[in-house]
């Protein structure tokens, strides 16, 4: 008997080994998986906290019906401004920006210019940038002189 | 009295002394065999653990990753009375690529049947990347009442996103 029980403890020690070292190669590759996505996670959490802008005025150029939108990153993170989304009135409407620099920096001011034909009515603006940040303004635009 | 003698063939089962050896021979055969038998079943327990774990965590590291913003307007919705169409915005701000044809949309709790849907990326691609803005144009068969209403905009991966709006 002492034979048959060596050869079923080794049977058992081997596979025990090659079964424990495949599932902490296993486990170790999902655990790095998890890890690597909550710090991405947590950098779109710290670049939303550390995110704001402000829609500074609007300005209404009548002659060719541009709405140019003085905004500034109140922010400490470099945003996009090709990244960024205008909703004049509920819709999105195209936009083009001066400087045309497309990173975007803390305290830095960029007008936006979006077509808007409605006059000088009031109006709602919504702007949001890459990550989800949000400002709005209501209201009647400025005229341009 | 004549003894006759008795014919007999010797065999392997009549040798006394190979009694022990073929009883431990079985004996080892047997062990060797349920051995075998749990090794495999252990084997492929851990097996389907492991595998399942992986894919969790893939699942998990998606799920993490993923972030959609519906940047519609709360107060102005836009309706075209024509088609009977809501417009609802909604922007990738997480940093995996969604596909659009796996997304569920809910509005006051109601499910909105892909044949009532129009989803359209801005950018005219086929995956919905980190950035883009997706269009949403939900077919209705009579206008919302006015008041308050919730829509829900939910990934492939089960992240969700959800906006009360007024009409």
């Amino acid at each position: 008997m002492g034979f048959e029980t060596t050869v079923v403890i080794s049977i058992f020690f081997i596979s025990a080994l090659v079964l424990g070292t495949h599932s902490y190669a296993v486990m170790s590759t999902s655990n790095d998986i998890v890890t690597d996505a909550e710090d991405v996670k947590y950098n779109m959490q710290y670049q939303k906290l550390n995110s704001a802008i402000e829609i500074d005025s609007m300005i209404l150029d009548n002659t060719n019906s541009t709405l140019n939108l003085n905004i500034i990153n109140n922010g400490n993170i470099v945003l996009d401004s090709d990244e960024m989304s205008i909703l004049l009135d509920g819709r999105v409407i195209s936009y083009t920006y001066t400087p045309n620099n497309k990173k975007w920096y803390p305290d830095e001011t960029k007008i936006f210019s979006v077509t808007d034909d409605s006059g000088n009515t009031e109006k709602r603006v919504k702007v949001v940038t890459d990550i989800g940040i949000i400002a709005y303004r209501t209201g009647l635009p400025d005229i341009s002189a | 009295m004549s003894f006759k003698k008795k014919l007999h063939i010797c065999t392997f089962a009549d040798d006394r002394r190979a009694e022990t050896a073929i009883t431990h021979m079985i004996f080892f055969i047997t062990a060797i065999l349920i051995a075998m038998t749990v090794v495999a079943i252990m084997t492929s327990n851990v097996q389907s653990l492991t595998s399942s774990s992986a894919s969790s965590s893939k699942v998990l590291s998606e799920q993490l990753k993923t972030d959609i913003t519906i940047i519609s307007d709360p107060e102005l919705i836009p309706y075209e009375a024509t088609t009977k169409e809501y417009t609802f915005y909604a922007k990738n701000t997480g940093r995996t690529e969604l596909d659009t044809e796996y997304m569920d949309i809910l509005i006051d709790g109601l499910y909105v049947y892909p044949d009532d849907l129009d989803i359209s990326l801005f950018d005219q691609d086929v995956l919905w990347r980190p950035g883009y803005l997706l269009m949403i144009n939900v077919t209705v068969p009579e206008e919302l009442s006015d008041g308050d209403h919730r829509l829900l905009i939910a990934a492939e991966n089960g992240k969700s996103d959800s906006m009360d709006f007024r009409i």
